[in-house]
């Protein structure tokens, strides 16, 4: 049930970020939910969920390749590696991760489009502008997804994050790795 | 002499010959798999993306009531008059292009292709390829092709005139894809207007000297080429017709008769359509098969 309810967010928030794309707001809610998915369930989870959801991203935007997909999917290890070190800090503090989330797509999937695709990249400090007031934005936004799927996932009986996050100090406070 | 690890290796070299036709399968089925993927992703978000446009229309809709009577019977008469002219000029246009089919006949050619014109409004902006392409609200079950012009309506001298927004790149059954001309992987034949020269849309890959440009490559030497130029549709795609307003010439690289051994020329078009962002309605056209030719 917990890979359905995973699934369905997912598919909900591909679904505001082609909304939100189309008011030139670049929000990536959908690495936002691989992330929450990687933290309160299990990176090969969150692998799919990128698959999946980059895969539809690009699809339902007529793009030539799957280069956001495969962004994505690389944010996974980079989602496992802050989770590992920092899930036992404040909820508020994964803002941080979600500031250099829009970066870390825009930089890859523009590098994947440079190597496996014939359009040029052009690469100029006005695009710059997108993925910082991205970043600035999805900070926060990636917060407040993080309470309200906790507060779903809570009532439905699954996983938090902020269980995880409770459990991995009590954890570390009683020595147990 | 023996091989105690014979076995193995025809195991590995099944393992490999496995894992590369599966390699080779995969890869080759991918274009074939995306074509279909994409129709039934854009299908499937279609509703649910369609939802918010139909609320941003209720929202219009309802900011239209709030006019009062006098501005909005000024409107409709404006529309009324506006409507008046373009008629007439249709009419006019019909009754050219059945005397110009006429003296096709007469040399023997071909009839020109009819065209239909669909309404479609943009569904859809991509955030990270902004001025590249969009996506309307009209698929094949509206009679949408590949390759089709779309056309937005601008306002140029006080008159509103069509030009060209983009090329339809591909096509579901509720939705179609539009290359704008900022497109680098869009390459369409292009005609301008004084020096009657014609070259490719993006024809190379090459960096561009500033944004809001795109090159137009093969130009002949020489050409006596102006500085806003107009420049319009070739009319070598059957499915194209001609004269369709590009947009206008706005550099042109520096020609050097002795040192250069260039064979030909590159100019810079700036494309009729400049803001994207301003982009709702649009035209389609749709070429119809020619009389007699339906079953060909």
């Amino acid at each position: 049930m917990g890979g359905i309810f995973a699934l369905f967010a997912l598919l909900v928030l591909v679904c505001c970020e082609l909304w939100l794309g189309s008011w030139h707001l670049f929000l990536p809610l959908a690495a936002d939910a691989v992330f929450y998915f990687c933290g309160t369930r299990s990176w090969k989870t969150a692998l799919i969920l990128a698959a999946v959801g980059g895969a539809a991203l690009d699809l339902a935007f007529f793009r030539d390749g799957f280069f956001q997909a495969a962004a994505v999917v690389v944010t996974v290890p980079a989602a496992r590696l802050w989770i590992r070190s920092r899930l036992d800090n404040p909820v508020a503090l994964n803002a941080v991760y979600g500031f250099f989330l829009p970066w870390f797509l825009f930089v890859c999937g523009g590098m994947f489009q440079m190597i496996f695709s014939s359009a040029a990249v052009e690469w100029s400090w006005r695009m710059f502008s997108l993925p910082l007031f991205s970043g600035v934005l999805n900070g926060g936004v990636l917060v407040l997804l993080i309470l309200l799927l906790d507060r779903i996932s809570g009532a439905a009986g699954f996983d938090t994050f902020a269980g995880r996050s409770e459990q991995r100090r009590t954890n570390s406070e009683s020595g147990v790795e | 002499m023996s091989f105690p690890n014979r076995g193995k290796i025809w195991l590995n070299s099944y393992l490999i010959t496995g894992t590369a036709a599966a390699i080779l399968l995969i890869v080759g089925s991918i274009p074939a798999a995306t074509s279909f993927a994409r129709r039934v992703a854009s299908d499937f978000f279609h509703p649910y993306v369609a939802v918010g446009r139909a609320a941003k229309d209720a929202a219009a809709d309802k900011s239209l009531l709030l006019l009062d009577h006098e501005t909005l019977a000024a409107a409709l008469a404006e529309t009324r008059r506006e409507l008046g002219e373009v008629a007439a000029k249709a009419e006019r246009a019909a009754a050219l292009a059945a005397e110009n089919n006429a003296l096709r006949q007469l040399v023997k050619l071909r009839p020109l292709p009819g065209f239909r014109y669909l309404t479609a409004e943009v569904l859809l902006f991509d955030p990270l390829y902004w001025k590249q392409h969009f996506t309307l609200n009209a698929g094949s079950a509206d009679g949408v092709v590949n390759g089709a012009a779309v056309l937005f309506m601008m306002r140029r001298d006080g008159e509103i005139v069509p030009a060209v927004a983009g090329f339809v790149g591909a096509v579901t059954g509720t939705t179609c894809e539009v290359s704008s001309l900022y497109d680098q992987t869009l390459r369409i034949p292009v005609r301008l207007v004084q020096s009657g020269a014609v070259g490719f849309l993006n024809g190379e890959n090459m960096p561009l000297p500033s944004e809001g440009l795109a090159s137009i490559s093969y130009l002949p030497l020489g050409g006596g080429y102006r500085i806003g130029e107009s420049a319009v549709t070739a009319g070598f795609d059957p499915g194209v017709p001609a004269g369709l307003r590009l947009g206008e010439l706005a550099l042109i690289d520096q020609q050097n008769g002795i040192f250069d051994g260039a064979l030909y020329r590159r100019g810079y078009l700036r494309p009729a359509l400049g803001g994207i962002e301003d982009l709702n309605f649009v035209v389609i056209i749709v070429p119809e098969p020619a009389p007699g030719r339906a079953g060909e």
